[in-house]
């Protein structure tokens, strides 16, 4: 099948036409979007002119950059100018972006086709996309089981084999669980690299944007594309990233290190066999693994609390914008506070109204020392447990999720079961390291329906580019994944 | 400290204070769903955190501020209020926020 690097080598060469490619994409998303609702809105011509544009260049003689011709599809949090930006929430109903992220523009720069806006659960928070208020998407392995999330449009578009990359966003495992449940790699790269600029704020000291790919390699070549100093997020770390697309795909003397705290009984047995397998993988591909005594991360256990109390905190202000008058659909009261009142508490959904009042209490007087600052000193004991490890490990590696994709409304009576879908991935994103998920296998959902399995990478704060090596390494060593009953060939495919 | 009682009177004051909008129905829920929460949560409250520095960023300097100076955005005020169906000539439209003046007359300038 054709990667996003294939694609973009062939459109390049001028043997590979992006209108094609375009069209190609458009009609499987028209396929299969009805099955699966991954996306939210697919404006055609849009993508078709940009399509055009980019066979133009190549007309000219000019070369439209590393990601030429290649259909992109982004999360409905990121803004792309006039086109939709609802973050799942009808509170956004109707709203077009007036600008461009950093994100977008520097995917336009490379030749870069955008594909449609994908689903996800209202404003990130979720882990099923069950929370959408445009209704949920369906994981293209199986129908009656949710994608995971929040990023779950992006990761159902990679996996039905509609584009090879799409854009997510993570502040607790939005991009790897998903990834992980669709069966695609998802990359969340360390805190601060890349740009936050144009991504509708969730929880602001965690949120980050990265991509979802059918390779890893194509993810390596997304990240170095969107990542980079951007002085309009002042949270953007300086100067210049290293290239996971140069850095070679190896696992040879690597230190890899599982920690018995992500392989313990919380993870469901059919997912340990899958981890344990591509462990061993790992070592046959010449890294030295190492397994890690229960103890070295005694409080990780408390990660979804810590994650919860901080994320909610940070939401409930970055949300206070959300007053029904400057943006977005109105429900007007009698007066000014009413008309917040009201727009608020009728356009936000319930899981979203829960982490404001779960937020607003943990910063409320009388409470912020015993929730908010108390998960805030969490957080450090957390990163600390985690960077004494890589002072001896260069990966931690483990199962990204507990287990694998969950039947709709399984999890979603009690908000707790839902947030422990976060067990896994919330650790890393508190201490700001970089992870990734990559396709281990598949287990048997129990009726006969095989469900993808995902391997997590982490790595130390700053080598992207070396968690992006690894896991193309252990790609290249474990052969061609498992794809969805949906995948098929991308237009261009050698084979 | 044990988990706090959240009984109506806390959720209502939080929900005023999150400027959200619930009904009698959704507070007692907010209450019940809250007290669950923080029933899961309490754990954390045990943890030995003393003398630990909070951490607020995943990285202690976390980027630098930019200089503030104004940059150029086109067409502000139309690009702007195009986002929100209740503008009108030039501004945003909100309820009234002050009683209306003696004998009638509507505030003006602000």
């Amino acid at each position: 099948m054709a990667s996003a690097i294939e694609i973009a080598a062939g459109v390049r060469e001028g043997s590979l036409d992006p209108v094609a490619v375009t069209s190609e994409a458009l009609e499987r998303l028209a396929a299969h979007n009805p099955d699966i609702h991954a996306y939210l809105d697919a404006d055609q011509e849009r993508a078709l002119k940009r399509a055009r544009d980019v066979a133009e260049q190549v007309g000219r003689g000019e070369d439209p950059g590393r990601l030429a011709g290649v259909p992109i599809s982004i999360k409905d949090n990121i803004a792309e100018q006039g086109a939709t930006l609802t973050a799942g929430s009808r509170i956004l109903e109707g709203y077009r972006a007036p600008y461009t992220s950093h994100v977008v523009e520097r995917l336009l720069a490379e030749g870069a086709v955008p594909v449609g806006r994908t689903n996800l659960d209202e404003f990130a928070m979720g882990a099923s996309t069950e929370n959408s208020a445009w209704g949920p998407t369906r994981n293209p392995w199986d129908t009656t089981r949710v994608p995971g999330g929040s990023s779950g449009g992006s990761a159902a578009a990679v996996a039905a084999g509609i584009v090879p990359v799409a854009l997510g966003s993570e502040t607790g495992g939005s991009i790897r669980q998903p990834a992980a449940l669709c069966g695609v790699t998802g990359f969340k790269p360390t805190y601060g690299s890349v740009s936050r600029y144009g991504l509708v704020a969730f929880g602001s000291s965690l949120d980050v944007i990265g991509p979802l790919a059918a390779r890893s390699t194509d993810a390596a070549l997304v990240y170095d594309v969107i990542s980079g100093h951007d002085p309009r997020d002042s949270t953007c770390l300086p100067g210049s990233r290293d290239s996971a697309s140069d850095e070679p795909a190896r696992l040879d003397g690597v230190r890899v290190g599982v920690p018995a705290e992500f392989m313990d009984e919380s993870v469901d047995a059919g997912v340990r066999d899958r981890v344990e397998e591509a462990i061993e993988q790992l070592s046959a591909a010449g890294a030295s693994v190492s397994r890690i005594a229960a103890g070295r991360l005694a409080h990780m256990h408390h990660a979804i609390p810590v994650y919860y109390i901080i994320a909610s905190s940070e939401a409930c202000s970055n949300l206070a914008r959300f007053d029904g008058i400057r943006f977005g659909p109105r429900e007007t009261g009698d007066d000014l506070l009413k008309t917040y009142t009201r727009t608020r508490g009728e356009l936000f959904g319930a899981e979203v109204r829960r982490r404001i009042m779960l937020g607003t209490f943990a910063l409320s007087a009388g409470y912020l020392d015993a929730w908010y600052k108390k998960a805030l000193a969490v957080r450090r004991v957390i990163q600390d447990e985690l960077q004494s490890l890589f002072g001896e490990f260069d990966l931690l590696a483990g199962p990204t999720s507990p287990f694998p994709a969950f039947a709709f409304g399984e999890r979603s009576a009690d908000p707790y079961q839902m947030y422990i879908c976060d067990l896994l991935t919330a650790p890393v994103c508190l201490a700001g390291m970089p992870s990734i998920s990559v396709p281990c296998g598949v287990v048997d959902s129990g009726s006969g329906v095989s469900l993808p399995v995902g391997l997590q990478l982490s790595g130390r704060l700053g080598e992207d580019h070396r968690v992006l090596a690894a896991a193309s390494a252990f790609e290249a060593a474990r052969g061609e994944p498992e794809r969805s009953p949906l995948f098929a060939p991308m237009p261009g495919a050698d084979a | 400290m044990a988990a706090p009682a959240i009984d109506s009177q806390l959720v209502q004051r939080v929900a005023e204070l999150a400027r959200l909008g619930l009904s009698q129905a959704e507070l007692s829920a907010a209450s019940t769903e809250l007290a669950g929460i923080l029933a899961h949560f309490k754990a954390l409250q045990a943890v030995d955190t003393e003398g630990v520095e909070p951490l607020v960023h995943a990285s202690d300097t976390p980027g630098s501020p930019v200089d503030d100076t104004p940059r150029d955005f086109p067409d502000p005020r139309g690009a702007l209020l195009s986002l929100t169906a209740n503008a009108r000539e030039g501004f945003f439209v909100v309820p009234r926020i002050l009683d209306a003046l003696e004998g009638g007359d509507a505030p003006t300038g602000g």
